[in-house]
């Protein structure tokens, strides 16, 4: 693979990363929400993979694979898992409607181009076009959280979150020691479980998961 | 030598743990954890003696990995002064305590109340010594957050509790402003340690300096009760335990005397003249007011608590006449000002010490704390009342005891204010000896009333009227005290040379001592005046054995007749004849009426006819002032101020979250837009 095909490839996959995020946001049934999310970690694997191959940093095979193995595959099992027993069909609730929250998906996106653009706070070694991706990735989860009002979005989207700091740190560092990156990926996979077992805790607790119940819990 | 401080300390940690190992509420757990608290103290006296005769030091220096500089402990001749005043005291009190929390025995874990007060006793050795702001800080916490449950120990009371909040509330707006200063002086110094502070003290900025004099007079003010910083103070001393009130009380607000001096003298270099006259006008209100307040409270504790407010004001008398001295480059007569203030810090200590515990042995005998019920104890209690008579008089200043000589010393301190300073004080501080006078002449009034109402007459309640004397070990607490009401006045001649010795690491000056003490003469510095305590305990001690024997020569006993007093054609003498505390002081209720603004309620209750009278109900209440006018409108204010800031939390998850979100997109823009 010549370098500059490798560069487009990866650009393509990162074009193709941020419509996935904005599709996690679009999706108004937590079904397709949790596809989103698989599909937006597959193509995390695969920028991974194609930067290990192009740049010869073979360690980041390892995350790349792990990536696909439990982000794509175990977590999202996980996750309908979980929405089958609680059996939830209903559709996504947000504070604002869907098409409101694209808009601020957009804002979003400008402003995390407007923040990085300099490089200031962020000095890249390699890929400087993925820090505003992964910032804007970043910021989306942050949205999710802050406006779903099921308890299931909000952990979906501290797992947006990690993607983007997982992208961050692959695409400006060439990944972190593998000691690091697998400690992550243990520390995702035990995140997801815990909070899938607090999921089911506060519906037990408040017969709902809805995050609003939970104001009775302030003094 | 400084094995003796190890074993200090490792015998109050002891003391504190042990406790838990026997069982919690028993005698054993007392003996050991009081006890060892006994033992520590002793060897703490050993210790402060020898650096206090031999002049020397003791460092220890432990380096750590944490980026504050190394955990340094000195024990010169000052911090010495204060290792000793501490040890001392809380030999009385543990003594004391031995006996007195046999009371909580079955009731409440004593092991708790040990750990608590050994480690409260730990904390206040390692305040005087450590030599690093940022361990001093820690201590000092350590020192407010034990004194806290000390202090809340009975929670089963709500005023304990309360009394207990307000402590914690305004310990700790005294620490912010202690640490306030703290960072100060380490952003111009570089370093935590207090040996940077003073070598960096010669280039402090004067506005620097100021503002570092300010939060240091706030923060250590507040810990040393002065008005208006004192409301927790008469709440939060008469809650806690009695022996652990005379720490607090005798101790612990010199903790903030101790600090204060530090940063004075040590840390802040040349001093300007307006300090002085602040920590004057400050002191002269705390005196006043304080014996004024004492005045009016019934409550025994509270009373007393109200007069460590008054003794911490004269205490600051001597010091504002140091600073006025030395900003006037007067050193040999800010050195005599700094003696004076000290050894009210060492009098104060053992008279008010002496006073809680007495306090304590009528709690512990009676279970009562307002003086309108007690009455007759001299007979039951005829210790507690000797002892209880001797603090009276020594904390009223009356010679030979020792109240009176660091008074004395205090007046001659007002009056060199004459020929020594500014124009301004020159008039003012004759003016301020007066008050003082005044203020020594309000404390005695009060404990006639104090004394004379709970020990002597007719007892005014069942309680009093079964008291029983104290066991030994409270016997004992209270002797040490006594006797050494008397020793730290006949002994003033040795006393106060030591004293220069500790003044001298403060101010650096050489005292003469020959112009001080001449013999048994304390002599002022103007040679104005001298006394003797010796002499005159000698010649008060002639004129009662005098008076005595010319009363048995003369008179011999024929004059003693015991009849029935005269009680105005009324069937017996009951106690309700007799003068009642709030009566006692309704003269000085009157006089100081612009200030008490006393509010008085009465009720009757009648069965239809005026003279079928059934009831009646009588109060009394009077104004604090500062509590009005300052506390109120200021817990109102930090109260709507809470309600504005409870509305952002509304327990909304997602608004949390979108807190963090806001506040990290304005972050990123501030730091990372486009330029």
């Amino acid at each position: 693979m010549s370098p500059e095909l490798a560069a487009s490839l990866i650009h393509f996959f990162g074009m193709v990363l941020l419509i996935a995020s904005f599709w996690i946001l679009a999706s108004s049934r937590i079904g397709t929400c949790i596809r989103a999310y698989a599909t937006h970690s597959f193509l995390l694997a695969l920028i991974t993979a194609v930067i290990a191959v192009t740049n010869h940093v073979e360690h980041l095979l390892v995350p790349a694979i792990l990536t696909l193995i439990l982000k794509t595959i175990v977590i999202p099992q996980v996750f309908f898992r979980i929405i089958r027993r609680l059996g939830i069909r209903k559709e996504v609730e947000s504070c604002f409607n869907i098409p409101f929250s694209l808009l601020l998906a957009v804002l979003l996106v400008f402003i995390s181009f407007y923040v990085t653009g300099d490089g200031k706070i962020l000095k890249p070694v390699a890929f400087s076009e993925f820090i505003p991706l992964a910032v804007s990735t970043v910021f989306f989860g942050m949205l999710m959280m802050t406006t779903r009002k099921k308890a299931i979005s909000q952990v979906l989207g501290l797992l947006l979150i990690e993607n983007g700091l997982f992208l961050m740190a692959v695409t400006m560092t060439f990944g972190m020691p593998l000691l690091v990156e697998m400690g992550i990926f243990f520390d995702v996979l035990v995140a997801a479980m815990i909070m899938g077992i607090f999921v089911f805790k506060i519906r037990d607790a408040f017969e709902s998961i809805d995050a609003d119940d939970m104001t009775v819990l302030k003094g | 030598m400084e094995l003796l401080f190890f074993v200090q300390v490792l015998l109050h940690i002891l003391g504190g743990i042990a406790g838990f190992l026997f069982e919690q509420h028993g005698e054993k757990a007392n003996r050991v954890t009081h006890g060892l608290a006994v033992l520590a103290s002793a060897l703490g006296i050993l210790f402060s003696l020898g650096i206090l005769f031999t002049g020397g030091s003791w460092v220890l220096e432990l380096q750590g990995s944490f980026p504050v500089g190394a955990l340094r402990f000195v024990a010169g001749p000052f911090s010495a002064f204060f290792l000793l005043i501490i040890s001392f005291l809380s030999l009385a009190a543990s003594l004391f305590a031995i006996g007195y929390t046999r009371e909580f025995q079955g009731r409440k874990s004593i092991a708790l109340l040990g750990f608590f007060y050994n480690f409260f006793i730990l904390a206040m050795l390692f305040v005087v010594t450590v030599q690093n702001a940022f361990y001093f800080l820690l201590f000092w916490e350590i020192m407010s957050l034990t004194s806290y449950f000390l202090v809340i120990f009975e929670h089963e009371r709500p005023e304990a509790l309360s009394a207990g909040r307000l402590y914690l509330i305004m310990t700790h707006v005294g620490t912010a402003f202690i640490t306030a200063a703290f960072l100060l002086l380490y952003i111009h110094a570089g370093s935590f340690s207090f040996d940077a502070f003073r070598g960096a003290a010669v280039t402090l900025p004067p506005v620097l300096k100021n503002v570092i004099f300010l939060a240091a007079f706030i923060g250590f003010g507040t810990k040393a009760g002065v008005i208006p910083l004192h409301i927790w103070l008469p709440q939060a001393h008469p809650q806690a335990s009695s022996h652990v009130s005379a720490l607090m009380s005798g101790v612990m607000i010199k903790t903030a005397i101790y600090g204060l001096l530090l940063f004075l003298f040590n840390f802040l270099g040349a001093i300007p003249a307006w300090w002085g006259s602040a920590v004057l006008a400050v002191a002269i209100f705390s005196t006043l007011l304080g014996v004024l307040y004492a005045l009016m409270e019934h409550d025994l504790k509270r009373l007393l608590a109200f007069h460590s407010i008054e003794n911490i004001g004269i205490i600051l008398l001597g010091v504002g006449m140091a600073l006025v001295f030395s900003s006037a480059k007067k050193p040999f007569y800010a050195s005599f000002a700094l003696i004076a203030a000290l050894y009210h810090v060492i009098n104060h200590a053992t008279f008010k010490g002496l006073l809680f515990l007495g306090a304590g042995s009528i709690l512990s005998g009676t279970h009562i704390k307002d003086i309108e019920r007690l009455g007759g104890l001299i007979r039951n209690m005829p210790w507690t009342a000797a002892c209880f008579f001797i603090g009276s008089a020594a904390i009223s200043a009356l010679p030979p005891l020792n109240g009176f000589v660091s008074e004395w010393l205090t007046f001659i301190v007002l009056l060199l204010g004459c020929e020594g300073a500014s124009p301004a004080l020159r008039f003012f501080s004759p003016l301020l000896a007066a008050l003082l006078g005044l203020a020594g002449a309000l404390a005695a009034t009060c404990f006639v009333k104090a004394f004379g109402i709970s020990f002597l007459g007719k007892p005014r309640s069942e309680q009093a009227a079964h008291a029983h004397e104290v066991s030994g070990s409270m016997k004992a607490g209270m002797g040490i005290l006594a006797a050494s009401c008397f020793g730290l006045a006949l002994a003033a001649p040795w006393i106060v040379p030591i004293l220069g010795k500790v003044a001298k690491t403060l101010s650096g000056t050489d005292i003469p001592m020959g112009a001080m003490v001449r013999k048994s003469f304390l002599i002022s510095p103007s040679e104005s005046s001298q006394f003797s305590p010796v002499l005159i305990a000698l010649i008060l001690s002639a004129f009662l054995v005098g008076a005595v024997i010319f009363l048995r020569v003369l008179l011999g006993k024929k004059i003693v007749r015991i009849c029935p007093s005269w009680d105005c054609g009324m069937p017996g003498l009951e106690p309700r004849m007799q003068y009642t505390a709030t009566g006692y002081s309704k003269p000085l209720r009157r006089i100081f009426s612009f200030l008490y603004q006393p509010t008085r309620r009465v009720e009757l209750e009648d069965e239809g006819h005026a003279m079928l009278r059934t009831a009646q109900r009588f109060e009394s209440k009077i104004t604090h002032h500062v509590d009005e006018w300052v506390y109120k409108p200021l817990s109102e204010f930090v109260a709507v101020l809470s309600r504005k800031a409870k509305q952002i939390q509304t327990g909304h998850i997602q608004l949390y979250l979108s807190y963090i979100f806001i506040t990290l997109i304005l972050l990123l823009f501030f730091f990372g837009g486009r330029s």
